[in-house]
């Protein structure tokens, strides 16, 4: 899943440092800077993990609402 | 007459002629026994640290963290804290002094004590030691510990690689445990 962000320059001291302008992301690797944009990948196993993880949170999710729920609909 | 790839060489990477040396990460990554095994376009290849780059360089981060480019993946390097929320040095530096295409191979784990933690390590590549690029990132939410463990091919522009980090201001702890960089080559085809 490849795409483009905006970068991030920073002066530190005497470095510059240029980075993806990116919040939220597992793990992305970049494939490549123009100007003030970069392009990104985020590997299929992050995407996968990711998804894995909201569906646990789903599930959850919904353990809960069944738990809140049941109590009502037995009384 | 037909084409063949010569045989994989040690220690430089020997992939398919044609494949253009962007930036890619390794389909599958793991380590095997005290190697590092990549799969990369339907082939797998075995990668001895001690015969990589990077095999007892000098770390120009900090000198005294020498683990890390010890050839052993299992040995761990010093154990770094911050909560800065601004990106900082990781404890990881290797100048290889001519820019190439390489293939930087990474194992270290994060963790933090506090569950609302939110903190990045990226690598970073640059050309000329005065400007980095970031060139991969892995995140921590939470308590962690998360692994990272990986290989990417770096394109041809840098020379030197180094490790940063920052949190959202809760302490956040990283421990590096072998960074190898391999040349990358491309396959001589035979007669």
């Amino acid at each position: 899943m490849r795409q483009k962000v905006k970068v991030r320059q920073l002066k530190i001291g005497n470095m510059n440092y240029v980075f993806a302008d990116v919040q939220g992301l597992e793990e992305f690797f970049v494939y490549g800077y123009e100007g003030d944009e970069a392009e990104i990948e985020v590997p299929a196993e992050a995407v996968l993990r990711k998804v894995l993880r909201e569906v646990e949170d789903l599930k959850r999710r919904v353990a809960e609402l069944e738990k809140a729920v049941m109590p009502r609909a037995t009384a | 007459m037909p084409l063949r790839l010569v045989p994989v060489l040690e220690p430089e990477f020997v992939v398919e002629a044609d494949l253009h040396p962007h930036p890619y990460m390794a389909e599958s990554f793991a380590q095997v026994g005290k190697k590092w095994q990549a799969a990369y376009v339907h082939n797998r290849y075995i990668f001895d640290p001690t015969k990589s780059l990077s095999y007892n360089a000098y770390n120009f981060v900090m000198p005294e963290n020498t683990a890390v480019f010890d050839g052993d993946p299992d040995t761990a390097g010093v154990e770094l804290s911050t909560n800065s929320t601004t990106p900082v040095d990781g404890g990881v530096g290797v100048d290889l002094q001519t820019s190439d295409t390489y293939f930087v191979i990474l194992k270290a784990v994060m963790s933090s004590p506090t569950s609302t933690t939110q903190a990045n390590l990226a690598l970073m590549g640059s050309a000329d030691m005065t400007t980095w690029h970031e060139l991969w990132r892995g995140s921590l939410t939470g308590y962690g510990p998360v692994w990272h463990h990986f290989g990417l091919f770096v394109g041809s522009r840098y020379r030197a690689f180094k490790l940063m980090w920052w949190t959202n201001g809760n302490t956040t702890r990283l421990t590096v445990y072998e960074m190898s960089v391999f040349r990358y080559r491309r396959a001589v085809r035979g007669p």
